[in-house]
């Protein structure tokens, strides 16, 4: 059956579920409801328009990111955000779902920053449109990003078009090894420069340094000042960051401004130039000690739904999140609960 | 009791002025708005005849009344003011807009927020600026020049364009194909509900939880919140710049050129085209030094580290070279830059030099279809018995025609919007859309009609009345009423299929 058949006949059952891709996030967000039932949308999959010359691509829900990544590979392109692919499994509608975004992101964008338009099945399974395949758009609300990382809480996304980018050149990842506070110092100041740097991550006493661009580029950068003399990292480990690896730990995934001194000491992970943290501590709950960002609990695997795995919303910004729900899925029934109780 | 008297006085204008216009106020709120705002409220005729128009100037409405606030408290208890009595209220920031959203409310307060035009504070380290909206977008890359730093998105109203306009349209300018529009740029916002409650969206850190709220106020053109702050994100200045000027003898072999150098693999900072009668206006208004027996022009801006520049420069002539381009020029000292740039970016005021009006339209194509459209255009032209000039954000496919008319002859300036219309839904029919950065407004929204469906133009309306429940804020525009779509009776044309049995007549 068709997915917007197959949600719409939930809806007239009044039947709340839970929407599942690859099943890669399950410890992103409150666990689903193991009695629900589900919507796969593994078998909505393909790539239904890809123009190199356009810098576009649409494909649906289910297609693997894997797939994208390959046909994109053959043109010389790339998604920009990096999403991590959970061993070759994730699908694009979770990755746009969840809206997460690899070691690039502080220097090229995040998910959100490449959708251009998305085709959602609402709560009542009624396919609509937004956004589109061209760059640039200011007709109607900007849907398509609003329900890039709602987590499947507004309704199934079916297809996406993205912005894609040509692929570099030259890739080259550097390893210096270091302590936490020289890494993030060091960290800070190339992200200053116009160095083609593409990311900066410490993790295991080494700060990883990643320079994309062309040839020229990417070799005039290796000689600048702190980078001279730095080793070639035959293991890179962009991918194993972004994929959460960590887990098998509860881990704090806190996101702050570069430079926030919070928690520099106790994090085992310090990424995207200084503003993604992870903190395998399950004991500690690091919010209190945010003076700015915010910080995200992710269970391994997924336990009891106490706290919040998100950061509190303040009183307007939840009215709001509450109103836009009922706007798109009236009946409330599509991933109850898996962004925030109540929603 | 001077206080109290200076209000009498105030209110006592207002009224005067009010009186001789249309439809008087309660005056219960009048007395109110002028308790909080003082003579910061506009009621005389004469005054708020300033205000009748943003830049679309060809719709003009008187306002009901202008407030020109000073504190976020004022603005504050205006918006309260609105919400209690149901009053329309119409932010304004520079009045630059060229799609009308900031036309005024005949019965609703016009709330302009220029005076706030303070940059609150740089942070070097993150890269961030926070600054009120009335600060003009060019005012942010000059505060941040010393320190090597840049805000990216520069429309071409740049120099007076303020930035909180620029989150209500998410404008973009010439170098959104390699760093975004404005929703790209901003971090964090400052929003005052329509009840008066002041929150955040975004976040000082790259994201923030829950819902992407700050995506949908961009663009959202008055009708979600009132934006008080906003925190930009600043550019390190590349370290090197180049501009390459190449002439071409059809548009589609420029339009070609244009798709090989992204294949190619190389994302310019700016990639723009001008057909012949943009570039012959340009050039006789600025002698930028452009060849004048082409087809099509292609101005392209390379940015970087040198050697990156230096390499994707000699790739750049070589693909120029084999689509037949001519009378190519490279610029690399500002002076020179600017002068390659001058002509681009004075098309607008050179072409109004030869016709007395333009109307400029802002459609978004798939780049594979420019040639076609642009024929097509020009036969539209033929039948409209209207001139037109073309400039293109060639890199993402954003299309300004520029309509020449003469709005003293009779007929012409409906003749123009009718021309324009028909290219918008040119626009729509090969698979792109109404508004690339200029906004829908009050000028599209007939066109709203045929780009969305009514179940999209529904949950549009659920998404306003999430944030504005009593529908205060800029009503009537950006998203048309059921109602006024079926009295338009546009059918919606689903994207990419042709059906426009209309344009069948040319």
């Amino acid at each position: 059956m068709d997915l917007a058949a197959q949600v719409a006949r939930l809806y007239r059952a009044r039947q709340p579920f839970h929407i599942v891709g690859g099943g890669t996030k399950s410890f992103l967000g409150n666990p689903a409801d193991p009695d629900l039932p589900r919507v796969s949308t593994t078998n909505h999959e393909g790539i239904l328009a890809y123009e190199p010359a356009e810098l576009i691509l649409r494909a649906r829900a289910g297609t693997s990111l894997v797939k994208i990544n390959e046909v994109l590979a053959a043109e010389g392109q790339m998604l920009g955000f990096e999403p991590p692919d959970f061993d070759g499994r994730a699908t694009l509608g979770g990755a746009i779902a969840a809206g997460l975004s690899g070691a690039r992101r502080p220097w090229y964008g995040a998910a959100r920053d490449f959708v251009l338009g998305v085709g959602l099945i609402t709560g009542e399974g009624r396919y609509l449109e937004f956004g589109g395949q061209v760059m640039k758009n200011v007709a109607g609300f900007d849907v398509s990003r609003l329900v890039t990382g709602a987590l499947g809480t507004l309704g199934v996304i079916a297809d996406v078009s993205l912005k894609v980018l040509p692929a570099p050149e030259s890739v080259v990842s550097l390893c210096i090894p270091c302590n936490r506070q020289d890494a993030h110092r060091m960290m800070l100041d190339l992200s200053n420069r116009s160095i083609p740097i593409s990311g900066a991550c410490h993790s295991d006493q080494a700060l990883w340094v990643r320079l994309s661009g062309t040839n020229e580029a990417v070799e005039a950068a290796r000689t600048h000042g702190i980078l001279a003399g730095a080793q070639v990292a035959d293991t890179p480990i962009w991918k194993t960051t972004s994929n959460f690896t960590l887990k098998g730990k509860t881990l704090w995934r806190l996101s702050v401004p570069p430079s926030s001194p919070a928690l520099l000491d106790e994090c085992n992970v310090i990424d995207w130039g200084g503003a993604q943290r992870f903190l395998a501590d399950p004991d500690f709950n690091p919010r209190h000690r945010l003076d700015e960002g915010h910080a995200t609990l992710i269970r391994t695997p997924p336990a009891e739904a106490s706290p919040e795995p998100f950061a509190e919303l303040s009183p307007a910004v939840w009215k709001i999140t509450r109103r836009l729900k009922q706007a798109f899925d009236p009946a409330e029934l599509v991933n109850p609960g898996r962004l925030y109780q109540g929603l | 009791m001077l206080t109290f008297l200076r209000s009498a006085i105030i209110l006592e204008i207002v009224y005067s002025g009010l009186m001789q216009s249309r439809q008087p106020f309660l005056a219960d709120f009048l007395d109110k708005l002028v308790n909080v705002c003082g003579d910061h409220v506009i009621g005389d005729p004469a005054r708020l005849a300033v205000y009748e128009s943003d830049g679309l100037t060809a719709k003009r409405v008187l306002p009901g009344v202008v407030v020109l606030p000073d504190t976020i408290a004022e603005v504050q208890a205006v918006i309260r003011l609105c919400y209690e009595y149901n009053v329309p209220l119409v932010a304004r920031g520079a009045g630059t807009g060229l799609s009308g959203g900031a036309t005024p409310h005949s019965e609703g307060v016009l709330l302009g927020l220029a005076k706030f035009n303070r940059i609150i504070g740089v942070d070097p380290i993150n890269r961030t600026a926070r600054v009120e909206p009335g600060v003009t977008n060019l005012a942010i890359s000059e505060a941040v020049r010393e320190l090597g730093l840049y805000y990216a998105p520069d429309p071409s109203s740049q120099i007076a364009c303020t930035i909180g306009g620029n989150v209500a349209e998410n404008s973009g300018g010439v170098h959104c194909l390699k760093y975004g529009l404005t929703v790209h740029n901003v971090r964090k916002l400052k929003v005052i509900s329509p009840e008066g409650e002041i929150y955040e969206v975004g976040s000082d850190a790259l994201d923030s939880p829950g819902y992407d709220l700050l995506s949908v106020m961009h663009g959202s053109e008055g009708l979600l919140g009132i934006v008080t702050e906003v925190t930009v994100n600043l550019l390190p200045k590349p370290e090197n710049v180049c501009v390459v000027m190449a002439g071409f003898d059809s548009v589609a072999g420029a339009g070609d050129a244009v798709g090989a150098v992204i294949e190619g693999g190389i994302l310019p900072a700016g990639l723009e085209m001008m057909d012949k009668p943009a570039i012959c206006a340009a050039e006789a208004f600025v002698s930028a030094g452009y060849p004048l027996d082409v087809e099509a022009l292609l101005l392209c801006e390379l940015d970087g580290t040198a050697t990156e520049v230096s390499t994707q420069l000699s790739r750049l002539r070589e693909i120029f070279s084999n689509y037949g381009a001519r009378d190519v020029e490279v610029a690399f000292d500002e002076a020179a830059r600017a002068r390659l740039w001058q002509g681009r970016k004075a098309a607008f005021p050179a072409v109004g030099r030869i016709a007395p009006d333009y109307y400029c339209m802002d459609g978004t194509i798939p780049r594979r279809e420019l040639a076609s459209v642009l024929t097509q255009i020009t036969r539209l032209s033929q039948y409209y018995a209207l001139g037109v000039a073309n400039v293109f954000h060639a890199g993402d496919g954003n299309l300004h025609p520029l309509i020449l008319y003469d709005a003293n002859r009779s007929g012409e300036l409906e003749r123009a919007e009718a021309f324009g219309a028909a290219i918008l839904e040119l626009c729509i029919e090969k698979g792109g859309t109404i508004t690339g950065e200029h906004g829908v407004g009050i000028e599209k929204i007939d066109q709203m009609c045929v780009q969305f469906t009514e179940e999209e133009l529904k949950l549009f309306h659920g998404v306003k009345a999430s944030f504005d429940e009593k529908g205060i804020l800029n009503p009537g525009k950006a998203i048309p009423t059921l109602h006024r779509c079926a009295e338009f009776g546009a059918m919606h044309v689903h994207r990419g299929e042709d059906k426009f049995p209309h344009l069948d007549r040319f």
